[in-house]
């Protein structure tokens, strides 16, 4: 299966450009839509779920075209918004029986086996009579990914899926979307990394509307190679770091800090150079010019 | 002096469980992180401290007095943001915050500028005569920290204010808070530990909600010697050992993922050795140990 992505624009209100003429292609697998906030990310991912349409520029799957084939699309994809209401009164599965009506799912029988098998997928069919309202965050981030499930859709589209998530939360969820990207496109936009990442198919780079970059997960983390440091450093070191280098993380070890930093040139006397990581790659192709 | 105490909170919905068990703390001025996983009690803690909630027994105070005597009066001196912040999508930020600040009865002549104020630290003021429905959701969470500050409160509570934000806002606002914070009692609920790391004078650390750990959190490692294991494995083992052990890092690259295990006796895998405990180590630890009920 192939997605393709030619040209897309979004302006809205006549002024304001969201999307410059973005164009891609993808394939089975995760792919990860990386930018800040305000980068477009939302509107690109909207556009390919249907619910927003471009200025200019298509979407084809497998050589059909969006626009033209809006019923085919909204039945093969599912789509997790980052924002997603719920009535409080409603059961975890009512919920989803109600979706999977609004998706068209029409025959009974086969409406509860979905629900049944989506919440299952997530880890919610104990509760799946229970009230939405009762649910925590990340039950209700989870109930979220089900009905996006629903069907087990050939395109997923996660916006933010693992945001407000704890680490726990957020492996397990991890867990469930690595498996689903074994037969199906998967595309999950971000704007950070956490320490348990996926293993990402391709990489798509969002800035003010702009796409920055697509590649490989490796090609990303290599723009940093030779420019990450390890240095351990007490608080009031800390600060003189944070003033003159990017200081890209930092842990709490033992009475100290033990931080990396992005630089051309060794930082200090006991930095150590260190591989680079994806989120290093990512933040020297942001950031253009790297502190000396 | 100003403090802020919790004595022996406790909240139960339902005769057999609580939502908060014993809760126990004094807050002096400073930043304060209320850790924990999701659905350990932090906003509901924190619900119980903004005197919008009220605890099945237990007490707080204010400088000594308990809420309960005045909760009109000591609503005025603190700013609370919720998690899930509702604004109305036409009207405007800058409405909508004029809005807020009458509300909280500051004075028509002082609102504007300090609207104008807030919202500069806070880097919004370019978007504040766009309306809300068009705004990110960073911004709009960045927005709902703004109308917390309005009334310049001595205590601030944020739920998890750093969700959906991205590095560079959250470095923005971490830095806002550390300056805010020396005269203030600031107290921000995450699950993440990373958030507010470098600068933050003291962690709560609730599971379940009981209140694990109450200190600075270069402590939390006090009792995590020989408890903390390094392994270097390949990626596929490395998923493995993390379905079967407790891992607080697993970072892979080229295949080899290199986990960090938390164990009090040396896991079974080949090439495993100790190493000195941090504090995400600590973390993952005391979680696990308070998981269950």
């Amino acid at each position: 299966m192939q997605l393709q992505i030619t040209n897309l624009m979004k302006i809205y209100n006549g002024s304001i450009t969201a999307l410059h003429h973005v164009s891609c292609s993808m394939g089975t697998g995760i792919v990860g839509l990386i930018g800040p906030n305000a980068a477009g990310k939302t509107t690109f991912l909207k556009i390919l779920a249907g619910l927003e349409e471009p200025t200019a520029g298509n979407v084809s799957f497998d050589g059909l075209e969006l626009m033209q084939n809006k019923q085919f699309f909204r039945n093969i994809i599912g789509y997790l918004p980052q924002e997603f209401g719920f009535h409080k009164t409603m059961t975890g599965e009512a919920m989803l029986d109600y979706i999977a009506v609004l998706k068209g799912i029409h025959d009974k029988k086969r409406r509860q086996h979905l629900v049944a098998e989506a919440m299952d997928w997530v880890n919610l069919s104990d509760t799946r009579k229970t009230a939405i309202g009762e649910y925590s965050f990340g039950m209700k981030r989870r109930l979220g990914i089900a009905q996006a499930l629903l069907g087990k859709p050939r395109i997923l589209i996660l916006d933010e899926p693992l945001e407000g998530l704890d680490p726990g939360e957020s492996t397990r969820l991890g867990g469930i979307i690595s498996e689903i990207a074994g037969q199906s496109l998967v595309i999950i936009s971000t704007h950070s990394f956490s320490n348990l990442e996926f293993g990402y198919q391709r990489l798509l780079v969002l800035r003010q509307g702009y796409m920055l970059y697509q590649g490989s997960q490796a090609a990303l983390t290599a723009l940093a190679e030779g420019l990450v440091w390890q240095v351990e450093a007490d608080f009031q070191q800390m600060e003189q770091l944070k003033m003159n280098f990017k200081v890209v993380g930092a842990q709490h070890q033992d009475g100290h800090i033990v931080a990396r930093v992005l630089a051309e040139h060794k930082p200090c006397g006991e930095a150590m150079p260190v591989k680079a990581r994806l989120e290093e790659g990512y933040l020297v192709l942001l950031n253009d010019e790297v502190q000396r | 002096m100003l403090t802020l105490e919790m004595e022996n909170i406790v909240k139960k919905y339902k005769a057999d469980s609580s939502v908060l068990s014993h809760v126990s703390a004094t807050m002096r001025p400073g930043f304060f992180v209320l850790l924990g996983p999701n659905g350990a009690g932090k906003t509901t803690l924190l619900r119980i401290m903004a005197g919008i909630l009220r605890p099945s027994s237990g007490t707080i105070l204010f400088n000594g007095q308990e809420i309960s005597q005045n909760y009109k009066q000591y609503k005025q001196n603190i700013g609370y943001l919720p998690q899930e912040f509702g604004f109305y999508p036409d009207m405007t930020g800058r409405n909508f915050l004029h809005y807020i600040a009458r509300l909280k009865g500051i004075p028509a002549s002082l609102y504007p500028a300090r609207v104008e104020e807030i919202a500069q630290c806070i880097g919004v003021s370019t978007f504040l005569d766009r309306k809300i429905g068009g705004w990110s959701v960073g911004l709009r969470r960045r927005l709902g920290i703004v109308q917390a500050l309005l009334a310049d409160p001595d205590v601030l509570l944020l739920d998890e204010p750093l969700i959906g934000l991205d590095p560079e806002e959250k470095l923005l606002l971490e830095n806002y808070f550390s300056q805010l914070a020396t005269e203030r009692i600031i107290i921000c609920s995450s699950n993440i530990l990373a958030d507010f790391i470098t600068f933050t004078d003291g962690v709560l650390l609730l599971v379940n909600g009981k209140l694990c750990f109450n200190g600075r959190i270069e402590e939390l490692t006090d009792v995590m010697d020989g408890k903390v294991w390094l392994a270097e494995v390949p990626a596929k083992l490395g998923q493995v050992i993390a379905s079967k052990w407790l891992v607080s890092e697993m970072y892979t690259v080229e295949n080899i993922s290199q986990i960090r295990i938390v164990s009090d006796s040396m896991p079974d895998i080949a090439g495993v050795r100790p190493t000195q405990p941090g504090v995400k180590d600590a973390y993952t630890y005391i979680v696990r140990r308070n998981d269950s009920p």
